[in-house]
């Protein structure tokens, strides 16, 4: 299945395609693609999984129709046809979502999923303060790859000694600037935070080199040494512990699509599962579930966005990389989970109180012997 | 001019018994030289025959080395090594030029840094070099050289010896002979106490060279540690270069995921 890109403002147009520092877009990209891939195939009409799903939702449909068929009758020869018509309709919607395998349910499942992304992204393009929230994250996470790139430049360096330092500064340099060099060429412009690290690179080469003519105090003796620690040099502790984040973040961020799918896949079992006349439906609670999940994700993303804006603002895209990452691997999924824990609640307590009370029905319509 | 004549005379007997005198010493010492028991000529070639010439020695053990070298250079660079002559231009460079001059593209999987693939080379070269200069010292080489040696300084000390008693039976047979004056015989068994002096000395020096291989052979065996050491800390130094590339390239390459932030409205099936 191919996938074209149309024209329109996101996040791929922002950071160009060509730059080496798209590897990190790139694969953003190639995520949320497969995400769609798995979304469009699973909900498409030809999808095993999803068939296999109705075929379980529908023998759960038959079922429950049989208590919905014995709790009709008993409530339409209480109360009459017409005070019982609803839970028909109920019946008649329930149908024509199932109907050809759920291919109306799994449509509008992914028309959810759709429209939250798709509002998601409206969000994150509106402009806080002079920058949109878009931006912001595309310069916060494009600075923290280039200047990991930066820093994997200069990794030898603090090995060496005389001249031998001053080449390797001066060399490491040079590859990191050509790094941001392609990163402009491929975009035609740099962000705020690129052209600080373009800066910051030519500004350390400069003063290691006047530094070793000169014959003064070491680097690190002087207020520049913390430009270069903070910037060109990393230690193998801080850098694993930055993938150990980066990989929390990844870990968290798929999870939370894997969420959404599956409680998309449930969703047929729900749907039969509310032919049962009952005070809380599945479906509801379904619902609820899933729109909670977009909550957490819509919820993440602003978190993640505001902080970029904050970051961009304070310009320290590069400074506070280590807590930036914290926020966005471990804090923003912890926030956008608490604020959507209500609603998870809810599906929780909607599922639970429909099983005891389809279990209370089934007591009381069926003939058991007391 | 009688009384002139008379003490002309005494002064002339003198002068003729004084040369008649030393001309009968320097006959009676030329012929007990040439008596039989006299110093030969054998002894001395002797020595020569055994002893092989340093500076033949010298350049063997360097054509050796240098051969050495070249293969173990060729098993331990490859394909580099041929580069690496090709750009020094000499056969076999000195470790300054490999560690100092503008050597590039040596292939190293593992970094891409220049000065530490430079530094990684010249310290492969002073170990390759290091290793090859200690092995005609160490192994069965150098159990080869050290018999060789051995003999060499054996046969000396025998020839010495041989000398020395040569020189003794002379110095006894001496005392025997018809020489009146005490002064001669006495200067015989002074050359014999030499001579004995002498092989004493050469005795000394022929331990001292014993000795001298011994060292050498330590010498080299410290060569090869050093060489093993160097490897070693090269190992660790790449080892903990390799786990901090790691570290940071895979910080740097880790991918951050915003799940939603691009949309699905703008992918479409085909």
């Amino acid at each position: 299945m191919l996938f074209s890109l149309q024209p329109s403002l996101s996040f791929a147009q922002i950071t160009g395609g060509l730059g080496i520092l798209d590897d990190s877009v790139q694969q953003l990209e190639a995520v949320q693609q497969a995400w769609d891939a798995r979304w469009q195939d699973i909900f498409s009409d030809t999808s095993g999984l999803y068939l296999g799903i109705n075929q379980f939702a529908s023998i759960i449909l038959v079922g429950a129709f049989l208590f919905f068929a014995v709790g009709w009758v008993k409530e339409a020869l209480e109360r009459g046809i017409f005070p019982a018509l609803p839970n028909v309709i109920w019946v008649l919607t329930i149908a024509a979502l199932l109907f050809n395998n759920g291919a109306l349910l799994g449509s509008a499942t992914l028309g959810i999923r759709n429209l939250i992304n798709s509002q998601t992204q409206t969000v994150l393009q509106v402009q806080v303060g002079e920058i949109s929230m878009m931006e912001a994250l595309n310069d916060v996470i494009v600075s923290q790859q280039a200047k990991a790139l930066i820093q994997q430049e200069y990794a030898s360096c603090d090995a060496q000694t005389g001249q031998a330092q001053v080449d390797c500064f001066r060399q490491a340099g040079e590859r990191a600037q050509q790094v941001l060099e392609e990163e402009y060429r491929a975009r035609g412009f740099w962000s705020a935070g690129l052209e600080r690290l373009w800066n910051r690179v030519q500004q350390i080469t400069q003063v290691v080199e006047q530094t070793y003519s000169s014959g003064e105090a070491p680097i690190a003796g002087n207020p520049l040494g913390d430009i270069l620690v903070g910037t060109v040099l990393q230690t193998g502790s801080q850098a694993l512990a930055e993938q150990f984040l980066k990989g929390w973040q990844w870990a968290f961020a798929n999870l939370l699509e894997m969420a959404m799918l599956l409680t998309g896949l449930i969703g047929p079992i729900a749907v039969a599962g509310s032919v049962i006349p009952l005070q809380g439906r599945p479906l509801w609670a379904w619902l609820v579930g899933f729109f909670s999940l977009g909550m957490a994700k819509f919820s993440y993303n602003v978190i993640v966005g505001l902080a970029a804006t904050v970051v961009v603002a304070a310009n320290t895209q590069t400074a506070g990389d280590f807590g930036f990452l914290l926020l966005i691997s471990v804090l923003a999924p912890i926030l956008a989970l608490a604020i959507a824990g209500g609603a998870g609640m809810a599906v929780f307590r909607g599922v639970s109180g429909g099983v005891t009370r389809l279990i209370a029905v089934g007591t009381t319509a069926l003939p058991i012997p007391r | 001019m009688k009384s002139a004549r008379k003490r002309i005379r005494p002064r002339l007997a003198i002068l003729l018994s004084a040369s008649v005198g030393l001309g009968l010493l320097g006959i009676g010492t030329a012929t007990a030289s040439l008596l039989p028991g006299g110093w030969g000529d054998a002894v001395p070639e002797l020595s020569l025959d055994n002893w092989q010439p340093p500076l033949e020695d010298v350049l063997a053990q360097i054509e050796q080395t240098t051969t050495l070298a070249e293969e173990t250079l060729q098993q331990a660079l490859g394909e580099q090594w041929q580069q690496l002559q090709d750009w020094l231009n000499t056969q076999l460079p000195e470790p300054f030029q490999v560690r100092e001059s503008e050597v590039e593209g040596i292939a190293n999987v593992l970094t891409n840094d220049p000065a530490a693939q430079q530094q990684e080379l010249a310290n492969l070269y002073d170990q390759v070099i290091a290793r090859t200069i200690a092995a005609p010292w160490l192994g069965e080489q150098g159990q080869e050289r050290l018999a060789i040696e051995a003999e060499q300084t054996t046969a000396v000390l025998e020839s010495s010896q041989a000398t020395v008693q040569d020189v003794q039976s002379m110095a006894e047979e001496a005392q025997g002979l018809t020489v009146t004056q005490e002064v001669m015989k006495q200067n015989a068994q002074i050359e014999a106490a030499v001579a004995a002096l002498l092989h004493e000395q050469t005795q000394l020096t022929a331990e001292n060279q014993t000795s001298l291989e011994q060292l050498q052979q330590l010498q080299a065996m410290l060569a090869q540690l050093s060489a093993n050491t160097s490897a070693g800390i090269d190992a660790a130094n790449r080892r903990e270069q390799m786990e901090r590339q790691i570290s940071i390239s895979g910080s740097a390459a880790a991918p951050i995921y915003i799940p939603g932030a691009l949309g699905t409205e703008n992918y479409l099936t085909d």
